[in-house]
């Protein structure tokens, strides 16, 4: 009797058991459930998604190893990094045009995601903000709709630039249309303009200096014109359409006007943290110090470009910790010295010679290339546009140094050249409106007014002005000259031992302590590749000739 | 026929002749078995006097002379004892009866008991006798080379380190470690057990045997139980001490100061300009020493007819071969087993280990410029140990001057510091030890309660609760210093608090019925686990003081960077599983199981949440059939055995959490500041995971064909057996179509076959007082990859700063090598030739080939023992053939780091050279992810040299002992290999397994002194 009591006991047990399935429902912790947010999105939660789309921006497109990839692949900018062996981010590849569909630039992951990835990401961020969203007649919350615009204009502007045709990402993507083909660009470019032309409306219109730094550089109309007319320009150029290079003009034109801008007298002063929101700036990476929970705001940029101090002795205004990558090109210092002049205020803000640095103080007797050590990829300058200066480094001790110093993502001058650029493409620079934009560049640097405007001022002073800001490798694409200045791309190696014994002379190895292996300019890049995986995954995505 | 040998021993002893005489007689015979076939190497004993003593000859004939009144004992393994009296007769034949209870050996199961002959799946048993006696502290290593196609793979020799298991090679992309059962618990390692405890080890491994545990027996089950109280009403108390030296075995032949400049010189760096023409440092003898390890284990068993009563406490202390005291376990398990029969038809009992252990270990494996091990092999030969304060180098001095915090001896001396420009990411092995105070206490309770209800005949119902917790508190101190700019380190604090609890509840019925020949047996029953994980942990990096009495979180300085991070994980499953068997006469069984499993929603979407498992079995027993009669005698066969069986395994640890969907994540670091100074806002935004609710468990399917035969009474056991096991809807992360804003997707896609064949092979004999026994076991293991996991190929580990050397690709085996083939070598210049594989002139990543992998090929393992009087011996080893490793020790990047002597001393030098292996020493990277950088790691390790004694009974007794026996053992004294660096048997090994072909530097197994002590009461 007890007995038959204890087994059904336990068969009910078991029967009970198996009943609690609910159990078996575990949900995830640390996560926010996707459509009910969107649909209850209040201001305040439609700010933590607008906050995460420029996080995903700036380190997507923006981002440092992005930029160091654009910049060396460019004929300004070679490859450096302790030795020339010390490139596993094939760096190497790029400098002498060896890429490959399947480097990390492509194909990803350096950072989590690819460029590619980031790209759509962000754009994807944005359209759940314009279409999860539900319309309302806030004024906060149609300001962050028309920044998600903005941000996903620009996106989608810079995935352009580099790859010409990616695929069209203008709404979600569901399971039965998620393998977009190659999109068209002149169906793009029109969806861009248009975003960017709704933005600035919307977006408020603040003067740089002063109020910028109130929003910690959110978007604003400006930065929305400013980046219709760098795109007009671009697809005008690149596809030789003057009706877009016009369009670019009235939008680069009101910038001009609306005196909401200026250049900052200095140009040695840009990069640092004193030209932070200044009116120079009008879009710009905010890398203040975060507050209680510092959180680096800022990618370590200053550290991939800044003085390796295995090899070389640092002075005492910089941190001696740099991992010397991306150093200036014999071209890029040749073209310089004749287009600026070595004693010239903007030669010095962009290159620092080895003479300038060894007048600098020093902790000690010590200066110069180590003994026994030389710089690889160097001639004796270095990119003064990203130096480790001490007094903009984060308060933070510890073993990483980030600096204070915002990153402008687009400024003045460089709207004053596309004006020129646009101007004289256009209609000749008819009313000499364009040319009085250059000049306006070259006064800041104390460099005579010019009395014409040629195509190659333009290009010229854009390379002198915009070096290392990512400029210089779209600019040879679209005006169709890479061909010619990557002509001998990564035939040669200099490496720099310093002075030679008992002079001032530079002392420059080339091609014998380490050797080129490039093979100069292949027609495979007038259109970057896209990545081996992403073909793998999207088999309606074509990827571009020869590669 | 057993009746039969009963009616003919009576006959015998009603023949026998009724005079006696006390004097001594010549008596002889034959000894056969019960089918009249003579058996050989029978001990014929006289009683009271064990030296006098007579074995069977090939005829099964013997010969023997005592006193006419004596008894003499017929002894043989596997048939019962005969104790005859000789009242004066001078013939006696003898027929031995086979022990019945040996023949009826019984294996466990999952959720059960199976006789052995009944088996109708790939099971190794391996029992009690295989393990005592064994120096090792874990009982893992115990395992090793005791059964075909278990491997245990060490990423580590270091104390208190786990190896893992292999059954059948590695089949996924994921970690492939069997799912372990110890007397029904599931546990997460083995380690933790003391091989004495250990009853017996079962390891299923092919799918049928498996398949009761469903969703988690892809990659084989390990069935382990411990002891329960021996039969004895008089009890045992007994006490084990083994105590042992340990050293490495194998050192690598590094550059010594001057082959080192040399080399440095040929490729293009000048360390001669930092060298003092007299410092010549040998890192490994600095760092290395000799390890102590101790071991005591205390216990007692006793049983009556209603209860069993097992007790064991053992401490081990073990601090291993680095100098100093960075690399020390120490250890206490409780072992509690008890059971009491209540009433007829209900036993409960309980099993529990508790385990007490505190573990410091040094840094290994993590690339060179971050473990101790690393920097012991590559940092420069021309560094001294330590300066003389009185005469520092100029660059010492300057590094002083300038603020550096230098790192120093325990005597204020400054470590050696490498002055070559580029070493400043490369530290001191010293520096590499005392940079990091870390330590590890852990507590855990493991063990099961249970009732076993006998309500009928032949029905069992077993309910059984299982339980694990325990807690684990890390503290982890990082010093300061400053070496160089670069070479910085913060002092920091982080401690770590762990929980976790889990318990399963199985609720399970055993019927067993035999109706005239046949037997049937059916089992079913219903599972639920559950687990809690917890996490604390805290970081600091300013402390009140940094005296070691502060060291705690409690003191730390409120400073911007201090960081907190926790949180709990739960985990459940439910399982429904059965089991039907029948068998007939003893000749043919059937055997089918199922199971359904079911995972929460951590893992598996609900729709999809379900998987089942079926397998199926079956068995032949030749030798129990008529017709077999004839051979069974032509070949002395005594069993024979076929078995077949298929089924259907899972693998869901291979699946990480909420892989199937998408989800927007609230996170600090992903948000951005909209002033100028601080308000930085949360950033919410999409994992970035396509979803894919389809996803689900991997799943194996896997055929074995398996024969089992003795011989010559049963002293001779062969048992082959055959598997073919594909793997499929391996679980992988793959590239999401970017354009969905999505940049990841897990998918079940590839396919991996694994296919071997396993031998076991065993004889044993006695030859009078002498016996001896010698197993061996051999398996080959044949790997490929059938499908990839997606176009091409993907990437495994990567030579630091250099390229990806281990793929996973359809037509190669898993993580195979893909390097640069050297070709040769350009005699006048001494430059690698690499083979150009698709013939473009340029050697890039597209000529890269298979080049080797990290499996062998076959592994296999054998056992001797030997047994004379009180002497005992055991011989064992193991190996592995087949096998390449990538001497990774170089980053691509510091190419002035030591490294193989071999790679100056066997190098082209000059034009003149001749018969050289490597080319010129170079810095390009592509060397290293060539050829030129793999060997042989092939190895034959003689594991285990054993001698005891035993002293005799009549002596222990009277000082009033049961046993005594004292041993030493040489373990993993002899290394066969052709391997250059430390261990070839230790190896990288992720979790992901695609670094098991590179040697990026591990704690090398040690070799051991052992001296042992048992003693019982």
């Amino acid at each position: 009797m007890k007995k038959s009591i204890i087994f059904a006991s336990l068969l009910l047990l078991t029967f009970y058991l198996s009943s609690c399935t609910k159990e078996l429902n575990n949900p995830r912790k640390g996560a926010t459930d996707f459509d009910s947010f969107y649909e209850n999105a209040t201001v305040e939660d439609a700010e933590k998604l607008i906050a995460a789309s420029y996080n995903i921006y700036f380190s997507g497109p923006e981002e440092v190893q992005v930029q160091n990839f654009f910049e060396i692949i460019s004929d300004d900018i070679t490859c450096g990094g302790g030795k020339y062996a010390d490139n596993a981010n094939r760096y190497r590849n790029a400098d002498e045009l060896t890429c490959q569909p399947s480097d990390w630039i492509f194909h990803g992951p350096r950072r989590g995601y690819s460029l590619y990835q980031s790209i759509y990401k962000c754009i994807y961020q944005c359209n759940l903000i314009i279409d999860k969203i539900p319309e309302t007649d806030d004024t906060e919350m149609k300001r962050i709709k028309a920044e998600a615009m903005f941000l996903r204009a620009v996106s989608l502007f810079e995935g352009m630039r580099v790859w010409h045709d990616p695929p069209f990402a203008d709404h979600i993507y569901t399971s039965e249309d998620m393998l977009a083909p190659n999109g068209d660009p002149a169906v793009m470019i029109d969806w861009i303009l248009s975003n960017l032309s709704e933005a600035a409306n919307i977006l408020p219109s603040v003067p740089a200096k002063g109020q910028q730094s109130v929003i910690g550089g959110r978007a604003t109309s400006g930065a929305a014109l400013a980046f219709y007319g760098k795109a007009a320009l671009w697809y005008g150029t690149q596809y030789n359409n003057v009706e877009y290079v016009k369009k670019a003009i009235d939008p680069l034109n009101s910038i001009i006007k609306s005196n909401l801008y200026d250049l900052v007298p200095n140009p040695q002063d840009l990069f640092r943290v004193k030209t932070d929101f200044c009116e120079e700036y009008i879009f710009e990476r905010n890398c203040a110090e975060t507050g209680s929970d510092k959180t680096m705001q800022n990618d370590n940029r200053q550290t991939w470009r800044s003085f390796q101090a295995d090899n070389v002795y640092v002075p005492k205004a910089f941190k001696g910790y740099g991992w010397g990558f991306c150093n200036p090109s014999v071209e890029f210092i040749e073209f310089l010295k004749q287009h600026d002049g070595e004693d010239n205020i903007r030669f010095q803000a962009k290159l620092m010679s080895y003479d300038q640095l060894m007048d600098m103080e020093y902790a000690d007797q010590n200066k110069g290339i180590k003994p026994g050590a030389y710089y690889t990829n160097h001639v004796g300058y270095w990119n003064a546009t990203a130096l480790m200066w001490d007094e903009d480094l984060y308060t933070e001790t510890g073993n990483n140094f980030y600096s204070r110093a915002n990153n402008p993502i687009i400024r003045f001058a460089e709207v004053l050249l596309m004006y020129a650029e646009a101007q004289f493409v256009a209609n000749g620079d008819s009313d000499g409106s364009g040319l009085a934009a250059l000049n306006r560049v070259r006064q800041r640097s104390q460099h005579p007014t010019l009395s014409t405007l040629t195509l190659q001022n333009i290009i010229d002073e854009r390379r002198a002005e915009l070096f290392s800001e990512n400029e210089r490798w779209f600019d040879i694409i679209r005006w169709k000259i890479a061909d010619k200045v990557l002509e001998n791309a990564g035939k040669k190696r200099y490496s720099f031992l310093g002075y030679k014994e008992g002079t001032k002379e530079y002392n420059i190895d080339v091609n014998g302590i380490s050797k080129g292996e490039g093979n100069g300019w292949d027609d495979k890049y007038w259109q970057l590749p896209f990545g081996d995986n992403e073909l793998q995954a999207n088999p309606n995505l074509k990827q571009h000739t020869g590669w | 026929m057993k009746k039969n040998v009963r009616i003919l021993c009576t006959l015998l002893l009603l023949a026998m002749p009724l005079f006696a005489d006390a004097q001594n007689i010549s008596v002889n015979g034959t000894v056969k078995d019960v089918h009249g076939v003579p058996v050989t190497g029978v001990s014929v004993v006289q009683v009271g006097n064990t030296a006098n003593s007579a074995v069977t000859d090939l005829d099964g004939k013997y010969d023997i002379s005592v006193p006419e009144n004596s008894t003499l004992d017929f002894i043989f393994l596997g048939f019962r004892t005969q104790s005859i009296a000789v009242s004066g007769r001078q013939v006696i034949d003898v027929v031995l009866e086979e022990d019945a209870v040996l023949l009826e050996e019984t294996v466990v199961i999952g959720y059960g008991i199976q006789k052995k002959s009944d088996l109708t799946g790939s099971v190794a048993s391996i029992k009690e006798s295989d393990l005592s006696n064994r120096s090792s502290v874990s009982a893992v290593e115990a395992l090793q080379g005791k059964a075909a196609g278990v491997q245990i793979v060490n990423a580590s020799g270091a104390p208190g380190s786990e190896p893992s298991i292999q059954i059948r090679g590695y089949s996924s992309n994921s970690s492939t470690t069997p799912l372990i059962i110890v007397d029904g618990l599931k546990v997460d390692n083995m380690n933790y057990l003391d091989p004495e405890s250990i009853s017996s080890v079962e390891v299923l491994k092919d799918a049928a045997s498996a398949a009761i545990y469903g969703i988690e027996a892809g990659n084989g089950v390990i069935l382990v139980t411990t002891k329960s109280g021996k039969n004895s009403e008089k009890g045992r108390v007994f006490y084990n001490f083994m105590s042992s030296t340990q050293s490495a075995s194998h050192l690598p032949k590094l550059m010594d100061a001057k082959t080192y400049v040399e080399y440095q010189e040929l490729q293009g760096n000048n360390s001669r300009s930092f060298w003092d023409g007299k410092t010549d440092t040998y890192w490994p003898d600095y760092m290395l020493e000799k390890g102590q390890a101790i071991r005591h284990t205390v216990g007692l068993e006793g049983s009556n007819e209603k209860s069993n009563l097992y007790i064991s406490l053992t401490y081990i202390g073990n601090n291993g071969i680095i100098a100093g005291d960075k690399d020390v376990m120490k250890r206490l398990t409780g072992q509690i087993n008890a059971d009491y029969k209540i009433k007829k038809w209900l036993t409960v009992g309980t099993n529990n280990s508790i385990q007490k252990s505190m573990l410091r270990s040094v840094s290994e494996m993590q690339g060179i410029n971050a473990s101790l091990l690393g920097s012991m092999l590559v940092f420069d030969p021309i560094v001294p140990w330590t300066y003389d304060n009185n005469n520092l180098p100029e660059f010492v001095k300057k590094k002083l001057d300038s603020g550096m915090e230098l790192p120093r001896d325990a005597d204020g001396n400054i470590y050696g510091i490498s002055s070559q420009n580029i070493g400043s990411l490369i530290y001191h092995p010293a520096v590499m030890r005392d940079r990091n105070d870390s330590q590890t206490d852990m507590f855990n309770l493991r063990g099961i309660l249970y009732a076993n209800l006998t309500p009928v005949k032949g029905l069992v119902i077993t309910s059984r609760l299982g339980y694990r917790a325990g807690y684990s508190q890390q503290s982890s101190y990082n010093h300061a210093y400053r070496i160089s700019d670069i070479g910085v380190q913060d002092m920091s604090l982080v401690g770590t608090s762990r929980n976790n609890l889990f318990y399963q509840w199985e609720n399970f019925a055993n019927y067993n019925k035999s109706i005239k020949k046949h037997n049937l047996q059916a089992m079913a029953g219903f599972s639920f686990q559950k687990s809690h994980n917890d996490y604390t942990q805290g970081t600091t990096y300013v402390l009140t003081d940094n005296a070691e009495n502060y060291r705690y979180l409690s003191y730390a300085t409120n400073d911007s960077r201090m960081a907190v991070a926790g949180v709990s994980t739960d985990r459940v499953t439910m399982s429904y599983f059965g089991r039907l068997g029948w068998s007939y006469d003893n000749r043919y069984m059937i055997q089918g199981n199922f199971r359904a499993d079911a995972y929460d929603t951590s893992k598996l979407d609900p729709s999809n949440r379900w998987g089942y498992f079926p397998s199926v079995s079956v068995g032949w027993t030749l030798t129990n059939e008529q017709f077999m009669k004839s051979v069974k005698d032509a070949l002395k066969l005594t069993f024979m055995k076929f078995r077949a069986s298929y089924g259907v395994n899972g693998n869901v640890n291979a699946m990480g959490d909420y892989q199937y969907s998408d989800v927007l994540v609230a996170s600090n670091s992903n948000g951005y500041n909209f002033t100028d100074y601080t308000g930085r806002i949360v950033g919410v935004s999409p994992s970035g995971v396509l979803p894919n609710p389809k996803i689900k468990w991997e799943t194996s399917v896997q055929l074995d064909l398996g024969l089992d035969m003795r011989f010559l009474n049963e002293r001779l056991a062969i048992s082959i057996d055959w598997y073919n096991k594909n793997t499929n809807d391996l679980i992988t992360s793959t590239t999401a179509p970017a354009n969905t804003g999505s940049t990841t997707t897990y998918i079940n896609a590839g396919k991996v076959n694994n296919h071997g064949t396993e031998f076991e092979v065993s004889w044993k004999e006695n030859v009078g007082d002498f016996s001896y026994s010698v197993s061996g076991n051999l398996a080959t293991l044949h790997n490929k990859v059938l499908e990839g996991t997606q176009v091409g190929r993907v990437a495994g580990y990567t030579v630091h700063t250099a390229e990806a050397v281990t793929y996973f690709e359809a037509g190669y085996p898993l993580w195979y090598l893909r390097l640069y083939e050297v070709q040769g070598v350009d005699q006048e210049t001494g430059a690698v030739i690499y083979a150009d594989h698709n013939g473009d002139n340029i050697i890039n990543d597209e000529d890269r080939i298979y080049a080797g992998k990290g499996m062998p090929d076959f592994t296999y393992g054998f056992t001797i023992n030997m047994a004379y009087k009180g002497f005992d011996f055991t011989l064992y080893g193991t190996g592995a053939q087949g096998v390449d490793r990538l001497y990774s020790m170089t980053r691509a990047d510091n190419t002035t780091g030591n490294t193989l002597a071999e790679f100056y001393t066997d190098a082209w030098q000059n034009p003149q050279s001749t018969g050289y292996r490597h080319p010129k020493p170079t810095t390009d990277t592509k060397i290293l992810c060539s050829t030129d950088r793999m060997f042989d790691a092939s190895f034959f390790k003689i594991k285990q040299i054993q001698l005891g004694y035993s002293l005799p009974k009549n002596i222990v007794s009277k000082i009033k002992m049961g046993d005594l026996r004292i041993y030493v053992s040489l373990d993993d004294w002899i290394t066969f290999t052709k391997y250059p660096g430390l261990d070839p048997e230790v190896g990288l090994y992720g979790s992901a397994t695609n670094g098991l072909a590179v040697d990026t530097g591990s704690y090398p197994i040690s070799k051991k002194l052992v001296f042992g002590l048992n003693v019982s009461f």
